[in-house]
């Protein structure tokens, strides 16, 4: 699975910290996209593309910033998929600011015991 | 015939120029994080803040991704607030029932382990009516501001 980190044309784009985990039949992502709203996390799978792209909630209007660290951005990351994992059956879920991905891999590669008849 | 002083010229010294800049860069990391709006702060997993204010409120967010309410500390003293946390490698999520431990990381972005921000205020606020609220990994602090600091309007007599 490559990473294709897609920032340079973007203006106020964040590439979102991602963990990559195996775990024996499945890969993981767990990407960190802090003060984003479920509703506004767009998750594309096109061919062997796997795209994320989340929209921070926007900041009241009322509140005027006496000092910012951080800024309003979309959260964007891109990934090439291998052979290996069964696209139909990627999940995602979200909690707590992270968005955790898991990949099975599909099951035609999965060890598989051929017993003698 | 008028007597100078004899001043003797001092020796070159070819390690005080290194010596300053030590001195200099000494300073600099010592300093830790002295500008605004974080007075001080320290650890690996640091949450990125801002600071806002409205008419009735001084706002602080911090981004906490991964944190519940169970792994951050709040208090404020006097006009300051102090954040500090701890973020573990674990990858739970309770809201959505999704519990998956282990694995191999391949790769591992995000940061772990212990925080603490002291962050200044920009004015006095009342403690005792603070709220706070932890949602989609932001941490969003509303403080009062005290009585003497909101904006009041003073009307102008026109004789």
């Amino acid at each position: 699975m490559a990473d294709n980190k897609r920032t340079a044309n973007d203006t106020r784009c964040r590439t979102p910290a991602t963990n990559f985990v195996e775990r024996g039949d499945e890969y993981g992502l767990e990407i960190e996209m802090p003060g984003v709203d479920r509703a506004n996390i767009e998750i594309n799978v096109q061919g062997r593309e796997l795209e994320i792209a989340a929209e921070k909630t926007v900041v009241p209007n009322e509140w005027r910033p006496v000092a910012r660290e951080t800024s309003h951005c979309v959260y964007r990351r891109a990934f090439t998929l291998g052979d290996e994992i069964d696209r139909d059956a990627i999940e995602a879920r979200y909690g707590n600011g992270v968005l955790y991905l898991t990949l099975p891999k599909s099951k035609a590669i999965l060890p598989k015991k051929i017993e003698i008849a | 015939m008028t007597l100078i002083r004899w001043k003797p010229r001092r020796e070159w010294d070819p390690f005080a120029v290194m010596e300053r800049l030590q001195d200099q860069i000494n300073r600099v990391f010592n300093t830790s994080l002295g500008e605004w709006p974080s007075v001080s702060g320290w650890g690996t997993a640091l949450p990125s803040v801002d600071v806002y204010h409205d008419k009735d409120n001084v706002i602080v967010t911090a981004e906490v991704p991964g944190l519940e309410q169970k792994d951050v500390d709040l208090s404020i003293t006097g006009n300051t607030i102090a954040l500090k946390g701890a973020k573990k490698q674990a990858s739970e999520v309770k809201e959505d029932g999704l519990l998956r431990n282990g694995g191999d990381y391949q790769r591992v972005e995000r940061s772990y382990g212990s925080f603490q921000r002291v962050i200044d205020l920009p004015c006095e606020v009342d403690a005792a009516k603070a709220t706070a609220k932890l949602e989609n990994g932001l941490l969003t602090v509303t403080l009062p501001k005290s009585e003497a600091h909101k904006p009041k309007q003073i009307s102008i007599d026109v004789k």
